[in-house]
């Protein structure tokens, strides 16, 4: 399997799995762009190493590609018992063109803002998004380089439509500085650079958390996140399909939902209360707009 | 000369007895010459092959097409962009060459040399993966948060007026950062390559330079410098190359400093989304090959001139300059570099792996080994990772620095076949390893070769990728050694195969094991073709490496970042330490039978292979 989740969480499914069957998962863990080049040059060279994916971002195109190749298999033609008997909430199935479910989520991370509890006093933490443009802000911002990865586009493309061009203006006069990636940006914000990083996953706060870095989320409501989804691959590529089904299946059942969705900021498809009451699934649009939002976001 | 003709070998005796043994002696030297053609082709194919792959999957699309030629000059800001890149890769090239040919003299040369510590030091940024080394740097001159800011503000009691927090007095988040960070990165290669042409070079020229009344700057300028033009003309192209394709600083870097670079424009764009835009990537990886092209051209007109001191027949003595009152000062100089460039940036990922996250509010009580447990000692993976790279280190090093010198020599020769191997083999180093990575995987994952997730998939990507340095320090190397020993040798019977083996492997030996180091460390820590080449049950050290940088935190970061460099640092130390061996022949005989150094001067320079 080619993963782009997190290693604790992997294990953790993986785990499960070996147990409840006896099988082993045997994967590699890659960003979810290298995660797609790397399958699609396998696929197109013949030896395709993965029998599932489980990928974030924007796996679109790939999964449209990869279902006309015949390098995938569309979720819902897989054959899953979570699929066929309805355990599964259809809403969380996401399709391609020409197929209404081609993918299933695994796992929801919305997106939040982090702050550093020792430069902010409880009383000014921003709990919407609207808030930061406040000038009591101005320069204590910190935002990965939106160019990094296109899992931001989902968060600032909702916020575009809700708050127009100008509160962009407004949020790059707070002079944000921009960092590399969320890691150095959560990194930075442990240790001072700034008083808040944004957008961040509670994922990425967890390691320096729990280090005793004074770092802390606050959830606005109106949010969009990272929705992880699972691939899987056609069966005349993949070289163990049954099993591969199988623990596809597991993932996406109550128990692998579970496991999958134990960190802190994921929220399982069988339990919506660990999702903020606006919670937006990103949507095509978002990823159409890089362009923009990249324009939008260059200091 | 006569004496050449009279050695006492029974080879050489009948190599100068009859022309059968002469048409013999020829033979050997061409098929030795045609096994060294057919190694430079697989080996230019290695990485150009994969390469076509890619390029042609973009040009051509049932017809050709110039759509990636149009999207990259479409680009936006490419002008800024080449601007800031060129600019950018010179003025800390420049630098580099300065800084890194200094600490060279001051080391081989001087008497502030300081052992080991000032062998060493100078090469340890090298050896820390490019992403550490930049975080480092980054922990240390934040201007906020950055542990070097904090101290002085805390000793000076000032703090500068930024918006929101005290800042100050650096930051590395700026021009002059950038341009340090890249020269800092750049002096490890002028500094060795340097340095082995130094060792190369006959102390004697200079003394007598001295001795007939010209000062230290004179015989710098008249002597030195000239005899060390191979060695800068190889440093200078690897530090252009290696500005080129520097990747993390600028990344972590330049993006904060609003600075934008062509190799990070070219990994965002096949990164960012899908469908990764490669066609742009390639058009883009174009520009940087023809600036490699150029470089490698000049490059060679310098090797080519000959009007430069090689290794003759004759054996020398190295003897220090002694630098008097001037010692101490030298040596501080030395000090304060290493302190920035690499004891500082190495404690402060050190510091930030025993707290567990970076603060510059240290709780001194309450460090501990949690990071290391986690990302070394406990992991498994990492373990298996560790082994992994060192043996892909060392196999790939070899096999590629041997190759390397195989094709420098052929290179030397001339021949339109050799020179277009040559080309072929450097042509990666222009490129960006993520474009060579897809197209090995598209050449040897599949059928017929089916190596996809195996270490030999690895093996043949780091070599492709990394022969390009290796292949500049051999043409250094090579281009040291005086034309006279081979002559000597191939006059005297030896074949080409012995002669390379005999006189050109222990006289190119200081710059090649050089060189074998820079691909041995490049190789261990790879981190964007193992990304994509490395499979789920071979872990590398990168990938360990980048999956910590990515996902992670800058303590674990930290703490597999410096397991690396003691690894690297160890095998480097030995390796110099033999290098300098080697160096010293006219002591410890290197040469192939004992007593011949004897001969070598009884004979006036002039070498005859035994």
């Amino acid at each position: 399997m080619y993963a782009s989740t997190t290693e604790n969480v992997t294990d953790a499914v993986v785990a499960g799995f070996r147990k409840r069957y006896g099988l082993d998962v045997e994967y590699v863990r890659l960003g979810s762009a290298d995660l797609l080049s790397r399958f699609n040059a396998e696929a197109e060279s013949g030896s395709v190493a993965a029998d599932l994916l489980l990928v974030a971002g924007n796996p679109r195109d790939f999964i449209e590609n990869g279902l006309a190749k015949g390098w995938l298999q569309p979720i819902d033609q897989a054959g899953l018992p979570v699929l066929e008997d309805g355990t599964y909430p259809r809403d969380f199935l996401r399709g391609a063109a020409g197929t209404a479910a081609a993918s299933a989520v695994s796992q929801i991370k919305p997106w939040a803002i982090a702050y550093n509890s020792t430069l902010l006093a409880p009383e000014d933490v921003p709990r919407t998004w609207k808030e930061l443009t406040d000038p009591k802000y101005k320069g204590l911002i910190l935002i990965p380089d939106v160019s990094a990865s296109d899992s931001y586009l989902s968060l600032w493309s909702l916020l575009l439509d809700e708050y127009g061009e100008g509160w962009f203006a407004d949020l790059m006069a707070q002079q944000p500085k921009i960092l590399s990636g969320s890691v150095p940006a959560v990194q930075a914000l442990g240790a001072g650079e700034g008083a808040l990083a944004l957008p961040t996953l509670p994922t990425t706060i967890g390691p320096i958390r729990d280090a005793g870095a004074p770092v802390a989320i606050s959830q606005p409501d109106l949010t969009a996140g990272v929705e992880t989804e699972v691939v899987t691959v056609g069966d005349t590529i993949a070289s163990s399909p049954n099993a591969a089904k199988l623990f596809a299946n597991y993932i996406l059942s109550a128990e692998g939902q579970e496991l999958m969705n134990s960190e802190e900021g994921t929220a399982s498809v069988y339990d919506s209360s660990g999702l903020p009451a606006g919670y937006r699934p990103p949507t095509p649009e978002a990823f159409a707009r890089a362009d923009k939002m990249i324009e939008l976001l260059t200091p | 000369m006569t004496d050449v003709l009279v050695p006492p070998t029974d080879a050489a005796v009948s190599a100068a007895g009859g022309p059968h043994s002469r048409w013999a002696a020829a033979r050997r030297l061409r098929s030795f010459r045609t096994i060294s053609l057919v190694v430079a082709i697989i080996l230019g194919l290695l990485g150009l092959v994969p390469l076509l792959r890619v390029v042609l999957r973009l040009f051509y699309d049932g017809g050709f097409t110039a759509e990636p030629l149009r999207k990259t000059l479409d680009q936006p800001d490419l002008g800024p962009l080449m601007l800031n890149t060129v600019g950018l890769v010179v003025v800390s090239g420049v630098i580099a060459l300065v800084v890194g040919s200094v600490l060279a003299w001051l080391n081989e040369r001087t008497d502030a040399r300081m052992g080991f510590v000032s062998d060493l030091l100078p090469i340890i940024p090298f050896l820390l993966p490019p992403v550490a080394a930049a975080v480092g740097w980054v922990l240390l001159f934040s201007p906020q948060a950055g542990f070097l800011n904090a101290a002085l503000r805390e000793v000076l009691g000032t703090s500068a007026g930024q918006p929101g927090l005290p800042s100050g007095p650096f930051d590395i988040f700026t021009w002059y950062g950038l341009v340090l960070a890249y020269a800092i990165f750049g002096v490890p290669f002028v500094f060795l390559l340097v340095s082995s042409g130094l060792r190369g070079i006959d102390p004697s020229l200079e003394e007598q330079s001295r001795m007939v009344g010209a000062g230290m700057v004179r015989t710098l300028f008249r002597v030195t410098l000239p005899a060390l033009k191979p060695s800068l003309g190889g440093a200078a192209l690897l530090v252009v190359w290696q500005g080129l394709a520097l990747y993390s600083v600028p990344a972590i870097i330049g993006t904060t400093a609003d600075i934008d670079v062509l190799a990070v424009r070219i990994v965002r764009l096949t990164t960012f989304t899908y469908p990764p835009e490669t066609d742009v990537a390639v058009g883009l990886s174009c520009v940087t090959v023809a600036i490699v092209g150029g470089t490698y051209l000049l490059q060679r007109r310098v090797t080519r001139k000959g009007r430069y001191a090689v290794i003759g027949g004759k054996g020398h003595r190295v003897s220090r300059v002694e630098l008097g009152r001037w010692r101490w000062p030298a040596r501080a100089v030395v000090i304060l570099y290493a302190l920035i460039a690499a004891i500082l940036p190495v404690a402060a990922l050190l510091i930030v792996s025993l707290n567990g996250f970076w603060t510059p509010n240290i709780n001194w009580t309450g460090l501990g080994l949690t990071a290391w447990r986690e990302a070394v000692f406990e992991d498994v993976a990492t373990r298996k990772a560790v082994v992994n790279s060192l043996l892909l280190g060392l196999a790939g090093a070899t096999v590629a620095m041997a190759g390397a010198a195989v094709v420098a020599l052929l290179v030397r020769r001339g021949g339109l076949a050799a020179r277009l191997a040559d080309g072929a083999i450097k042509m990666p180093a222009a490129v960006a390893n993520i474009v060579l990575a897809v197209g090995i995987i598209l050449v040897f994952g599949g059928s017929p070769f089916f190596l996809g997730g195996t270490l030999a998939i690895l093996l043949i990507g780091y070599v492709a990728l990394y022969i390009p340095e290796g292949s500049v320090t051999a043409d250094s190397a090579a281009a040291q050694v005086g034309g006279e020993l081979a002559e000597a040798s191939e006059v005297s019977g030896a074949g080409g195969g012995r002669t390379f083996r005999k006189i050109f492997i222990p006289l190119m030996g200081p710059g090649l094991i050089v060189g074998w180091a820079l691909l041995f460390v490049r190789m261990v820590g790879d981190l964007t073709a193992s990304a994509l080449l490395a499979g789920g049950s071979n872990p590398v050290v990168g990938r360990r490496i980048l999956e910590v940088y990515e996902f992670g935190s800058y303590s674990l970061l930290a703490s597999l970042s410096i397991t690396l460099v003691l690894i690297t640092s160890t095998v480097l130390l030995l390796v110099t330490a033999l290098a300098k061996r080697r160096s010293r022949w006219q002591r410890q005989p290197a040469l192939p039978r004992a007593g011949s150094h004897r001969n070598l001067r009884r004979r006036g320079g002039r070498d005859g292979e035994q």
